[in-house]
């Protein structure tokens, strides 16, 4: 080894040995769990003793499963969606904000936003029924203009834009929260100099809040990237008969026929096969991003 | 000297012969038995240990009663996975092909044929319906009873309707129509939907289908070949008949959105609706419930009706699927085990599992059963409302709520056949079945396809998924 490596250690030690724990606990809970499900992945199912070897059969299962690959769809359409709505109108949400002067006003329109992150997904699902429903918040407002009820939870044409929305609500003050922060480290300075220069509050917005933000945005981008093929609870708490093809995602499929069926094998290359997926995802995200390139 | 050492030879050969006795014989109170449990067992914490104890005081066992308090099935899966071991583990039939299949449960076919516990208590008829290839895996947590019409009667006296006269799709089409007028015109709830079944699973429409003499699930014919009765042509008019319901108003559109719990609140809580279709246990929770909030018989009056009447004259109702006890392959004490799954199928067990603690649930005065008040809480279920045991006598559990003896008197009528569903051989992924049939049922009867689009869909896609031939 590198003397100058070893001396670097050896000076360095406490810090080593403090990564210790923080190492040992993700050897232990993630990977560990991690390449014991890849390895079940290429056994057959089952629960209880040794499990033979059974090669690509499952990822073969699976993936001439037709509801396996309409899961992979109905993933990609609410996962994008999502993606680009929680990020955009996060942004959007933050750059308003920012422009309220009352700093109280602005607190409370803040804390407002962020709350629904706070919940879980069981309640916000019966929080949208109540809403939703044929009976909700909704339909009644819609009934005062004489409009028929729509029966929105069982409605296909509304199934995949109340999931996305469901998501966008939760979770938008959430990331405008990120960029609010972002937004308050900017250099007051720059502000006092353009204000000089005679910029307007819109040139300042788009020349200087809009690219201060970029490293913030790379972050929450490829943070959202990570969660394009892993939406789950939200689909828990909302799926029915009537909407169960356009909003089975992969994670449901692999909850449902693996997990609940006892399938081992099948789920763990379920699983295996969206991680993949993740990481490509996140990958091809980075590149696009230049994610990784210093500053 | 040697009359000495021969009597300390005798003594030291006497305590190496009691040495080896003992070793052979294990003290069978000093053996950990672990179960792994769901419904079955106490309420909660404090009343699972006295369960335990209970339980022990019977067998003589070292017993852990582990009860899951929910997410049983997502439990059982990791805790097995996980390589955790357990002595007897609760499962449903399903789950019980599924492991056995997989060999990782213990084949009771001889304990079961041997076992003069069972020979005296269980039915043969109930352990032919649990058997996989002539062999049996599991043993009975309760004996299952089966889901029926219940009709609120307070609501349908109001409106003058004779129950006993409902035998045919279209007569209940009828008493729903004159109900839904009745309560829309004369008592203001507008709209009202008189009729709740619970889509997701599709497991309340048998007494529909009855009509067609038609069974849900996947049946193996003689031939071998896979069938789904529920997608073929004679199905179609309960399909329609549902549709009808729908369009009409008659079926409450939560069927689809909604939980059991919200189907059971509009029964009995709200009379939202005035007929579903629920557990024989069920009549009596209803007007239980309605007795506790003081609507029981004015307002709530439940009463089960066998359903339809098929084309040779009989109601054909469905079978709950099995709540049953397995012992794993890698259990360490199978035969421990095994002494308890005997000791739940006796009356001694059945009333442990329904009435639940003496002492604690109840107190026994002059041989007749006094509930305390936790026991009223409990309504006589610690895991098996209706027990196994041949020898229980339903009497020894005092006065049943109300309605629910003449429910589970429905099933024990010559004209009436329950049945459980099909599970092709042990075959069938129910969880694939239930979705796909839901889906299609659920477009038909929203108006969205024809009868015949939805079952010809619902049969290409159980083809595609190899769940039928």
């Amino acid at each position: 080894m590198d003397k100058q490596l070893v001396r670097q250690i050896k000076k360095h030690r406490i810090f080593y040995l403090l990564f210790i724990p923080i190492a040992l606990y993700f050897i232990i809970f993630t990977y560990y769990p991690f390449f014991r499900g890849l390895i079940m992945s290429f056994q057959e199912n089952r629960l209880i003793g040794t499990r033979p070897f059974a090669g690509l059969e499952n990822y073969k299962l699976v993936l001439s499963d037709p509801s396996f690959l309409s899961s992979i769809l109905n993933s990609l359409i609410i996962g994008f969606s999502d993606m680009v709505l929680y990020f955009s109108l996060a942004l959007l949400f933050a750059l308003v904000l920012n422009e309220i002067t009352q700093k109280k006003i602005k607190q409370g329109i803040q804390t407002i936003a962020y709350i629904p992150y706070l919940l879980s997904w069981a309640v916000i699902g019966g929080v949208w029924a109540l809403i939703f429903d044929l009976d909700g918040l909704v339909n009644r407002f819609l009934a005062l203009f004489g409009t028929e009820p729509i029966f929105f939870l069982a409605t296909p044409a509304y199934a995949r834009p109340l999931i996305i929305a469901m998501g966008v609500w939760r979770s938008m003050g959430y990331f405008a929260l990120l960029f609010t922060v972002a937004i308050m480290n900017i250099d007051r300075q720059l502000f006092e100099a353009s204000r000089i220069d005679g910029a307007s509050r819109m040139m300042q917005i788009r020349k200087i809040i809009v690219p201060s933000l970029l490293p913030t945005m790379k972050t929450i981008i490829v943070l959202l990237s990570i969660g394009v093929l892993t939406h789950f609870d939200e689909i828990y708490v909302m799926v029915n008969p009537a909407n169960r093809s356009l909003i089975n995602t992969l994670l449901l499929y692999v909850y449902e026929n693996g997990i609940l069926n006892f399938r081992t094998g099948s789920a763990s290359a379920g699983a295996t096969l969206v991680m993949i997926g993740t990481v490509l995802f996140t990958a091809l995200i980075r590149r696009l991003t230049e994610y990784d390139k210093e500053e | 000297m040697n009359k000495k050492r021969m009597i300390v030879g005798l003594l030291i050969l006497l305590m190496i012969s009691l040495g080896v006795f003992a070793q052979g014989q294990v003290d069978k109170s000093t053996v950990e038995v672990k179960v792994l449990a769901g419904v079955t067992g106490g309420k909660d914490e404090a009343e699972n240990k006295l369960f335990e104890e209970e339980m022990e005081k019977a067998t003589g066992l070292n017993i852990t009663w582990e009860k899951v308090p929910s997410g049983y099935d997502q439990v059982l899966m990791q805790k097995l996975g996980a390589g955790e071991q357990y002595d007897l583990i609760y499962l449903n039939q399903f789950q019980m092909y599924t492991l056995a299949k997989q060999g990782a449960l213990t084949d009771l076919t001889d304990r079961i044929q041997n076992s003069k516990v069972y020979a005296e208590n269980v039915d043969k008829a109930e352990l032919e319906k649990i058997g996989l290839n002539g062999k049996y895996y599991a043993g009975f947590n309760k004996l299952e009873v089966f889901p029926l019409v219940n009709v609120n009667k307070a609501i349908t006296d109001k409106v003058g309707i004779n129950l006993d006269s409902l035998d045919t799709l279209d007569e209940y089409y009828q008493m729903l129509k004159e109900v839904k007028t009745y309560m829309e015109t004369k008592e203001g709830k507008k709209p009202y939907y008189p009729f709740f079944t619970y889509m997701p699973d599709i497991w309340d429409l048998q007494p529909w289908f009855s009509s067609v003499g038609l069974r849900r699930g996947v049946f193996v014919d003689a031939s071998g070949k896979k069938y789904a009765p529920y997608v073929s042509t004679k199905a179609k008019p309960v399909w329609e008949w549902l549709a009808k319901l729908y369009k009409e108003g008659l079926m409450d559109p939560a069927s689809f959105t909604g939980k059991t719990g919200d189907m059971r609140s509009k029964m009995w809580q709200s009379q939202d609706i005035v007929m579903d279709v629920d557990w024989a246990a069920w009549t009596g929770l209803y007007n239980n419930n309605a007795r506790t909030a003081g609507t029981y018989p004015a307002k709530v009056n439940v009463v089960g009706l066998p359903g339809t009447k098929g084309p040779d004259g009989t109601y054909m109702l469905e079978q709950g699927g099995a709540s049953l006890w397995a012992i794993p392959s890698n259990a360490k004490n199978p035969d421990e085990a095994f002494e308890i799954l005997e000791y739940m199928a006796t009356k001694e067990g059945g009333l442990l599992l329904s009435a639940g603690i003496e002492g604690h649930d109840y107190t026994m005065k002059n041989g007749k059963i006094e509930y305390t008040e936790v026991g009223k809480s409990h309504a006589k279920d610690h895991g098996a409302p209706f027990p196994i045991s041949t020898q229980f006598d339903l009497s020894l559990l005092g006065e049943m709520n109300p309605g629910v003896l003449e429910s589970v008197a429905i099933g024990q009528r010559s004209d009436v056949e329950v049945a459980p569903m099909g599970y092709a051989n042990g075959e069938l992924d129910t969880r694939k079945y239930y979705d796909i049939m839901s889906k299609w049922m659920t477009d038909c009867i929203m108006g969205k396809i024809s009868a015949d689009a939805a079952i010809n869909g619902a049969e290409k896609e159980l083809r595609a998924n190899k769940l039928i031939d």
